[in-house]
């Protein structure tokens, strides 16, 4: 018969009382937290600059939202697709700090990042880039985060549950953001 | 005639597979007579490819390191867990139990494959000398009337799988953690071939067999649609499938429902 490691044993007995269960769970609650961050903290970063937010204001938005999640964990709230659920709450949090500054500012465009050896053709593909980035800044609000959440592979009815609105609503949106790229494209 | 064609909206919902079973069928065979709606269908993907690379371009280069953020979170998580449970801070058996079980998590997530979700895709992608992908020369009816998922005859044999875990250099590969994958998959023309297989993890990252799997269904329904060449089809598989994901389902990342798919045998 294997004998158990020693470690099982301590913790066995730790485990009996009340403080230590707490004090492990929410060591558990802490390393899932940290771990789920780890996957979802640049698309949420990408997603607030999208929404106009700056460098400061997207990290503090993110680091409050990780935040209400183990609180939301801890407290044994339902843990059904934690993805949509941080991507809901960093959106409200993200519209509050939004709606303390106006307008939009502008975001920098990378140039060159198609390797192109042609010149000529990596001007044109960056006025291209410019203009369709020029577009995608001066969407509506909620058609430009339908359309970032859509590039961050979030279904379309997680989209609409995110935003609050129904998934007709979201499908709307990106017929009217895309024909306005398009639009774009044809010229 | 097609006097009542199908809005813009729908055929995104259609092409990202999220419309009701019947709304997608009555849209499909709409779209095999309609050589309009195939069209606008076809540019409307293509716009919404541009838009996502244009989003990503934009954002990404600005975005400043995980390390400094990641450390400040843990340090707000440790004071958020205290003003949680105040009393269990202040006990020694507390503090060893949760360093015990800190010890084991880092462990644990240490030789999780999640970690590596930064790391570069290539890293999940086969290595195309190994693994370039081999076709039958079986026509398009063939291929389309053959099964649309492996059968259990199918399954590849444990002397195959060890070959094609030798060649990636795995010498003890762990029970139920890879997929002996078919880059191409017979259900679109590729053969049980040491050439046409790799081993896939099963969570390495993101981008990881069950998200391969969902584009093959994809794919194979597009090709036996009749809206998809075969060949192109083949091709993008080979050459590089995860491209050919962010391509298919327009994003730039695994959609969540795939994450989780499930199709084929793990190797065991």
């Amino acid at each position: 018969m294997r004998t158990p490691p020693a470690d099982t044993y301590v913790l066995r007995e730790l485990l009996t009382d009340h403080t230590a269960r707490a004090a492990v769970a929410s060591a558990a609650l802490e390393a899932e937290v940290t771990h789920l961050f780890e996957q979802l903290r640049n698309p949420l970063f990408r997603y607030f600059l999208s929404l106009g937010l700056s460098i400061q204001d997207g990290e503090e938005v993110i680091q409050e939202s990780f935040l209400a999640l183990f609180r939301h964990l801890i407290n044994g709230r339902p843990r059904d697709n934690l993805r949509a659920w941080i991507f809901r709450v960093g959106h409200n949090k993200a519209l509050k700090v939004r709606q303390r500054q106006e307008p939009y500012p502008a975001l920098t465009v990378v140039d060159g990042v198609d390797g192109s050896p042609d010149p000529e053709q990596q001007a044109l593909h960056n006025q291209r880039q410019q203009r369709l980035s020029a577009v995608i800044r001066a969407l509506p609000k909620q058609d430009r985060a339908c359309l970032s959440l859509r590039a961050e592979g979030i279904r379309y009815r997680e989209i609409a549950e995110i935003l609050g609105i129904s998934l007709g609503a979201v499908a709307l949106s990106l017929e009217r953001s895309l024909a306005k790229l398009a639009r774009v494209q044809e010229r | 005639m097609h006097d009542d064609h199908i809005t813009d909206g729908e055929l995104l919902l259609e092409a990202g597979g999220e419309l009701p079973i019947e709304r997608a069928s009555q849209v499909r065979d709409h779209l095999t007579a309609c050589p309009v709606c195939r069209l606008r269908s076809t540019g409307l993907q293509q716009s919404l490819a541009d838009a996502v690379q244009g989003y990503q371009r934009e954002c990404e280069p600005e975005l400043p390191p995980m390390a400094q953020s990641r450390t400040l979170l843990r340090e707000r998580l440790a004071r958020a867990a205290e003003a949680a449970h105040p009393a269990a801070w202040h006990t020694p058996a507390a503090w060893a139990a949760a360093a015990i079980v800190l010890i084991a998590l880092s462990a644990l997530l240490a030789g999780w494959p999640v970690r590596r979700v930064h790391s570069p895709e290539a890293e999940f992608a086969p290595n195309a000398a190994w693994t370039p992908g081999s076709v039958s020369s079986l026509p398009l009816s063939a291929v389309c009337a053959g099964p649309e998922r492996d059968e259990p005859g199918a399954v590849i044999s444990a002397s195959l799988a060890q070959q094609v875990f030798r060649r990636y250099g795995i010498r003890n590969p762990q029970p139920r953690s890879y997929e002996v994958d078919y880059l191409i998959p017979p259900a679109l023309g590729g053969t049980a071939d040491p050439s046409n297989l790799w081993p896939q993890p099963y969570s390495a990252g993101v981008w990881n067999s069950r998200v391969k799997d969902a584009l093959e269904d994809r794919l194979r329904a597009l090709v036996c649609g009749g809206k998809l060449d075969l060949a192109t089809a083949q091709r993008d598989l080979s050459s590089d499938w995860i491209a050919a994901y962010k391509k298919y389902f327009h994003t730039g990342a695994p959609l969540l429902d795939h994450v989780a798919f499930v199709k084929d045998r793990a190797w065991e």
